[in-house]
């Protein structure tokens, strides 16, 4: 199934572990900051719901 | 002259900087119609004029690189024209949506 | 089918089907990635010339894919946003400009990494990367417009008009290796008729393609809703759509 060759790559190791590492950290990068930024906005979304209600009833 | 090229270059020289200032100042002012007014204005301009520009830059050295080396610039000189006709009836529309964007 | 498209004008109903769909997108696109990159790095025969470097296009190709039409989207989005004044347009051109950075910028770092070997540099100011590496430009130019005004509102429309006039970019990018003599070899798989490649080739790419379309989806839907809760935070559906 997968033989020797598979992690030297034919001696292309270290061009193609490397490129595969690039595209595998920017899906997880994606992800990630994706997850905060989402995060980020519900944390604000509730404190400006806070802080509307606040107002609404100190006004 | 200037940068030592032979006096055969120099029609093509001028022919691509002429093709290439107008385009560019169309570039620039829709950059500028999108900045103006914005803090640190500049270092955006710069920003967006660059992506813009480049094309333009590589097939306006590239005419007169070409003329030195004796091939022909033809094939440079014509995509530079296309730039400019292209930036020059398009560009107006953007530059003036640009403006009022920035000052309504 | 046009009340689905005054559906997607309601920022409360892109949400929920963003906040439905995000699940779905991101199995399909875990399998369909999986599945590529196993078959195309373990069991995709070598390639007569370039041996197994080849290998990297299963990761580089569908990066630059979608660098192209995350850019494509991010302008139409825009131009929806602009012309027709809907600001979820906006809100859909900003969450998908990160996303397609990130890919232009994998494109041009795998694909470097893959001239080494070919070409014997990482680098060349060759067509197709020149206009890949301005789209990347383009991309950092709107990413940086759009937060420089004060008012929200006018940052998003200088954005969408500024990716608009990027947007000439992109055919340039697809068609370089048809105008010009490149270093960068010529469309194999989106030629009409027969792709040039072997099936056996050829499946884990479109498997890859389909992965990497599948993430675009489910890493959009989720940046999405961000970006609408910002715009729409005072808003009254908000309060239930995230519970207080």
């Amino acid at each position: 199934m997968i033989e020797s060759g598979f992690w030297s790559m034919g001696g292309y190791a270290r061009y193609v572990w490397p490129a595969v590492g690039i595209a595998c950290a920017v899906l997880a990068w994606n992800l990630w900051s994706a997850w905060r930024f989402l995060a980020a906005a519900r944390l604000r979304a509730h404190r400006t719901l806070a802080m509307d209600a606040g107002s609404g009833e100190g006004a | 002259m200037a940068l030592a090229i032979p006096a055969s270059a120099y029609g093509t020289m001028m022919g691509s900087l002429a093709l290439g200032t107008l385009t560019l100042s169309w570039l620039g002012a829709i950059g500028a119609g999108l900045t103006v007014g914005l803090k640190r204005a500049n270092v955006l301009l710069s920003l967006i004029v660059l992506p813009l520009a480049m094309p333009l830059l590589i097939f306006g050295a590239g005419a007169t690189d070409r003329v030195v080396s004796g091939v022909s610039p033809a094939g440079a000189l014509y995509l530079l024209a296309a730039l400019c006709v292209l930036t020059c009836t398009l560009a107006p529309f953007a530059a003036a949506a640009a403006l009022r964007i920035s000052l309504e | 089918m046009w009340t689905w498209f005054h559906k997607l004008a309601s920022p409360p109903y892109v949400y929920r089907t963003a906040a439905a769909l995000t699940p779905w997108f991101l199995t399909l696109a875990t399998v369909a990635i999986a599945c590529g990159l196993i078959d195309g790095l373990a069991f995709a025969p070598r390639d007569y010339q370039q041996g197994d470097a080849f290998r990297i296009i299963y990761v580089h190709v569908p990066s630059g894919w979608l660098s192209m039409f995350a850019y494509t989207c991010m302008a139409v989005a825009g131009a929806v946003g602009l012309i027709w004044r809907i600001k979820v347009g906006h809100a859909v051109a900003a969450a998908v400009a990160p996303i397609g950075a990130s890919f232009t910028a994998a494109a041009l770092l795998t694909g470097s990494l893959w001239g080494r070997p070919m070409w014997g540099t990482y680098w060349a100011w060759d067509p197709r990367l020149t206009s890949e590496l301005i789209l990347l430009f383009l991309y950092v130019g709107v990413m940086s417009l759009r937060p420089a005004f004060d008012d929200p509102g006018r940052g998003d429309r200088a954005a969408a008009l500024l990716a608009i006039v990027g947007v000439v970019n992109v055919p340039i990018i697809h068609y370089s290796v048809v105008w010009w003599n490149s270093l960068h070899q010529a469309a194999t798989v989106a030629k009409i008729g027969k792709p040039d490649m072997p099936g056996s080739m050829l499946w884990p790419l479109l498997s890859m393609f389909l992965g990497f379309m599948l993430f675009f989806g489910a890493v959009l839907c989720i940046r999405l809703r961000g970006e609408v809760l910002n715009r729409e935070r005072h808003a009254a559906w908000v309060r239930e759509a995230i519970g207080s």
